[in-house]
């Protein structure tokens, strides 16, 4: 391909795609505003937040990154979704998934106290964060997997367009299941 | 056929680093909130872009990065990125998809910020300093993005793990700190 042609290509394909995150990022500025409610029912809950969709969005970018580049080297394709690659980078997604939200759940409740803020029990730190990690990292892997192999089927290239494409998914996810596990936990208690 | 992937593998190697950087963000997370609110509540159009800013150049960067590891693994690049060429190409593409994304969100930004916050700002200012710094993030970031898979890479690991929360979360410091700083200055 051309330098020029390079270039063009790759403008094309990733623009819109980034156009349509800022709407989307618009929209999580509003139901983070949404979730400001629980912040006095849930005391400790605004520590949690940043975190979770940190970790989501590292883990799950990690695991496009690492699928696009085993598209690259062509032993996974949209043909091939299933095998024992991607089920190997599933399971690692999966796991850090679950063991980085019990690490945050422990670390929220741990600075709560150094920091002296009213909280809420470590039990509900943990419950929370492994809900809402699990629900969403569920969900983002089915979606990761299926963009990636998807696009490059298309004759996209997976790197350009996986990573925007999650980012505003997760980030969404994140939150609209964060939201119901908030819920689900204060009916609970 | 050899397998490339190891889910064990994949864990030690990422776990340390995630938890790290977890640390890593709640410790300025809570330092950057504590420094920018008086800032943000005089200037709400930062709350209003901020997310999509930060946002943007993150996906921005690790796009980047994540075909830089591609080209490398393909045997398009060396360890050291020669030819440069490609790599020079791959950031002019950024920055044109940067440029487009950054003019855009300010236009986005500031049209919903006057029609429901009623914010009012210089719209030449605005649009200028969004761009800028946007920009001047996403460059910032593909260096570190770049310096994250050479570190990992020339010693055995995969960058693939390491790159993108490196970036994003680096990212999310300067990006925050730069348009905060230009938007207290010039608007």
């Amino acid at each position: 391909m051309s330098e020029k042609g390079l270039v063009l290509s790759t403008y094309r394909e990733i623009t819109p795609i980034i156009l349509l995150t800022i709407v989307a990022e618009i929209w999580v500025g509003v139901l983070l505003i949404g979730i400001e409610d629980f912040y006095e029912l849930l005391p400790g809950l605004f520590i949690i937040v940043p975190g979770l969709m940190e970790a989501r969005g590292n883990i799950s970018g990690a695991l496009g990154q690492r699928l696009g580049s085993a598209i690259h080297l062509g032993v996974v394709s949209w043909a091939d979704k299933f095998n024992e690659e991607v089920r190997e980078n599933v399971k690692a997604s999966m796991s850090l998934g679950l063991l980085m939200s019990v690490f945050l759940g422990v670390l929220a409740f741990i600075s709560s106290i150094l920091l002296g803020f009213k909280h809420m029990s470590l039990f509900d730190f943990v419950l929370i964060a492994v809900l809402t990690s699990v629900l969403a990292g569920v969900t983002q892997v089915v979606f990761t997997v299926f963009i990636a192999t998807y696009s490059s089927h298309l004759g996209l290239d997976p790197d350009n367009v996986t990573i925007p494409a999650l980012s505003v998914v997760g980030d969404i996810l994140t939150i609209v299941y964060l939201l119901l596990v908030v819920k689900f936990v204060l009916f609970i208690s | 056929m050899e397998r490339y992937y190891d889910a064990r593998e994949i864990i030690r190697e990422s776990l340390p680093f995630l938890a790290l950087i977890i640390v890593f963000s709640m410790v300025t997370g809570n330092f950057l909130e504590g420094f920018a609110e008086d800032i943000i509540e005089k200037y709400s159009i930062i709350l209003l872009i901020l997310p999509a800013f930060i946002n943007m150049s993150g996906s921005l960067a690790s796009v980047f990065t994540s075909r830089i590891t591609s080209s490398l693994y393909v045997g398009e690049i060396d360890e050291d990125f020669k030819p440069y060429r490609v790599l020079f190409l791959n950031m002019a593409s950024m920055a044109l998809v940067g440029f487009t994304g950054f003019l855009f969100l300010a236009f986005v930004g500031l049209s919903f910020g006057s029609a429901f916050f009623g914010i009012s700002v210089s719209f030449s200012h605005f649009v200028l300093i969004v761009v800028v710094s946007g920009i001047v993030t996403t460059v910032l970031m593909m260096f570190v993005g770049l310096f994250a898979a050479k570190m990992t890479y020339s010693r055995g690991l995969d960058p693939d793990n390491f790159t993108t929360p490196a970036v994003t979360t680096i990212g999310d410091l300067i990006g925050t700190f730069l348009l905060i700083l230009l938007i207290i200055t010039y608007l």
